[in-house]
């Protein structure tokens, strides 16, 4: 983009419309200029184009739940009710009208903020999902960085020790743990920290509730022992997460540490004598955890997928458990709500992952994609 | 070296494929090789939640044990493994081949075409997988059938987008200039040097799909809305030992070592695949 819009600018500076007389004519002003406004329509692109994206999947989902068989206002009135009753549902419900009509009232109404009534708990939709939201961010959120902080760590371990005891056994390790499944994982966790803990007498500390945000009596604790109690029921969840996470982030950490040593200017330092430390911290690891910023895109919908057992299994209000609720109800409105939800979360974090690239590695900021 | 050659020095992707192998040969002979019904209760009193290497009172040793009717885990386990192995191995055929479609097409046509297939793939890359699975599996009662199409039409997209890589870069080569000059169909060209051309990079993403695809599928069965009961599948076996979890962990623990292990083999099948097919590729 830049290297083909450079001309032009070069040209607006020499005429001197908006660049002062001292700098007509000089090349240096022109980098400072350009690429500034290139970067706001390139953002206002990119958000067009994840705008764009939402919408796709948004639609994708309304043809294939319309397109499915079974009538949900049958589902609505229940089996006894008469035909009439039936139709005056079939209004209600507005599936009278054709599939076209359907679709733009209802996306107009899902662009404006009106999301519907859920069939099954007959609230608005906004307020259903506006309880469980905030609950799935902060499991996924903390997740994340727990991810990040710790899989790093071990990958940067295992390349610095390459090919010892250490880094074959944390490899093994990861790769067990990355082979979890995570409805699986959190199972095995409650029945070693919620069952077999308080019966084998093992320190309060390690008896983990397995279910919900606070516990029954959290309203009467004090502000620090409802804060303990909080990090406690949110301690096996998030150990969950984390650790499938945390074995897959250090597999590609390693990996990708390993590759960025073979290259030649390490050598290079190398040959000039630079300390190994200097080498691991300036050169290796600076340029090695930078494909780690395209992790972040890629992981989040196996991150969201996570997370919708790990609510299930602990009873955490978030929106995977309103989801899966949902769906079991057949309750359409807060389906396609989760699904829109669920899809802008996985494009922002790849419009997010894009800017931190650009962020991290100045090579690619210009380079059209 | 034959890139077969090579794939068979790997030890790790030889170990996958040792997994794999005694699990996909241990689901072809299961009325051969199990010791029990997988689904017939017998004397439920005497049989239930007999404990690992315990016998029932029909003389038979559970080496896994039983669960709450008295079936035999480790027979349960042996026909599950054909569920879970089939959907692996058919959903990744049906992405393959809508992958391979897709990205060959957009390479081949470019311009407008390869932009719309494009958007397409991000659009289905956007799409939140467990929630479509989830939502289609509820509304059109669910089936093998089903899981299997779902799990393929929402898992093409990164073999889409390296075969359109692949291709695109094979476009460039002498060997496919000299072939165009020499008068050779697209069809031609497409069937016998662009698509045996990018196998490489296909085989290696759909190892380690077929092992997410069993995840999935054991994840949704686990949600009660895939294979349903009584008819044994690793993740409602793991379900239904969610219950006896204090007093009998069996139940739940050996389903879950078995997609582990199955998500393990695919994926030491597939590094070591690429490794040693496509030393260029960057690891991951």
């Amino acid at each position: 983009m830049d290297w083909r819009s450079a001309p032009d600018a070069k040209k607006t500076v020499a005429d001197g419309s908006d660049a002062g007389p001292m700098q007509a004519g000089t090349t240096h002003a022109i980098p400072q200029h350009t690429p500034r406004l290139s970067l706001v329509k390139r953002l206002l692109f990119r958000l067009a184009q994840a705008l764009g994206l939402v919408l796709g999947v948004v639609t994708l989902t309304f043809i294939l739940i319309n397109l499915a068989p079974g009538d949900p206002a049958r589902l609505w009135v229940g089996p006894a009710a008469g035909a009439e009753e039936l139709e005056g549902a079939r209004h209600a419900l507005g599936l009278d009208r054709s599939l076209w009509v359907r679709y733009f009232t209802w996306m107009i109404g899902f662009v404006t903020g009106q999301w519907g009534t859920s069939i099954a708990q007959q609230r608005p939709v906004t307020e259903v999902l506006s309880g469980a939201v905030p609950h799935t961010l902060l499991l996924t959120v903390t997740s994340l960085l727990l991810t990040y902080i710790i899989g790093i760590a071990v990958g940067s371990i295992q390349a610095i020790n390459n090919r010892t005891r250490l880094d074959t056994g944390l490899t093994v390790f990861n790769l067990l743990v990355y082979g979890m499944p995570a409805y699986w994982l959190a199972i095995m966790l409650v029945l070693v920290f919620s069952y077999h803990a308080p019966l084998h007498g093992w320190p309060e500390w390690l008896r983990l509730p397995a279910m919900g945000v606070s516990s029954l009596n959290a309203d009467f604790l004090g502000p620090w022992h409802a804060f303990v109690d909080r990090l406690r029921h949110a301690a096996l969840p998030l150990i969950t997460l984390t650790a499938i996470g945390a074995a897959g982030t250090s597999r590609f950490v390693r990996n990708s540490l390993l590759d960025v040593r073979r290259l030649d200017f390490v050598l290079t330092a190398r040959a000039k004598g630079m300390r190994t430390l200097g080498i691991e911290i300036k050169h290796v690891l600076r340029n090695g955890l930078l494909p780690i910023v395209t992790l972040l895109g890629l992981s989040l919908p196996a991150l969201f997928s996570g997370t919708v057992f790990v609510e299930v299994i602990f009873a955490w209000p978030g929106m995977g458990r309103e989801m899966v609720a949902a769906v079991l109800a057949r309750d359409y409105p807060v389906i396609m709500a989760t699904t829109a939800i669920y899809a802008a979360l996985v494009v922002a974090g790849n419009m997010l992952a894009d800017f931190l690239y650009g962020v991290a590695d100045p090579r690619t900021r210009n380079s059209a994609s | 070296m034959s890139p077969l050659k090579k794939l068979l020095r790997d030890r790790r992707s030889l170990a996958g494929a040792a997994i794999l192998g005694v699990m996909a040969l241990a689901a072809v002979m299961a009325p051969v090789i199990a010791p029990a019904d997988p689904i017939a209760q017998g004397d439920v009193i005497a049989n239930r939640f007999l404990s690992p290497l315990e016998s029932g009172g029909d003389g038979i040793v559970h080496w896994l044990g039983t669960d709450r009717y008295g079936r035999d885990i480790l027979s349960r386990l042996i026909f599950g493994a054909r569920i879970s192995l089939s959907v692996g191995l058919l959903s990744v055929t049906v992405a393959i081949v809508l992958g391979v479609a897709i990205g060959v097409t957009a390479a081949a046509f470019g311009g407008a075409i390869e932009r719309a297939l494009m958007v397409l793939t991000d659009v289905f890359l956007a799409l939140p997988r467990l929630v479509l699975l989830l939502t289609l599996v509820t509304i059109w009662d669910s089936s093998l059938l089903l899981v299997v199409l779902v799990l393929g039409f929402t898992g093409w997209m990164s073999i889409a987008r390296l075969v359109r890589a692949e291709v695109r870069s094979l476009l460039s080569r002498p060997f496919v200039d000299a072939a165009r000059a020499g008068g050779i169909s697209l069809n031609h060209l497409v069937w016998h040097h662009l698509i045996p051309n990018s196998v490489t990079p296909v085989f290696v993403a759909a190892a380690l799909s077929v092992g997410n695809a069993i995840a999935l599928e054991a994840g949704l069965s686990f949600l009660g809305l895939g294979i349903p009961h009584p008819a044994p599948s690793w993740g409602n076996m793991i379900a239904a030992g969610r219950d006896a979890l204090v007093n009998a962990p069996w139940i739940s623990v050996f389903p879950g070592l078995c997609v582990a292990l199955a998500v393990i083999a695919c994926n030491l099948l597939g590094d070591g695949a690429r490794d040693a097919l496509d030393p260029r590729s960057p690891t991951f």
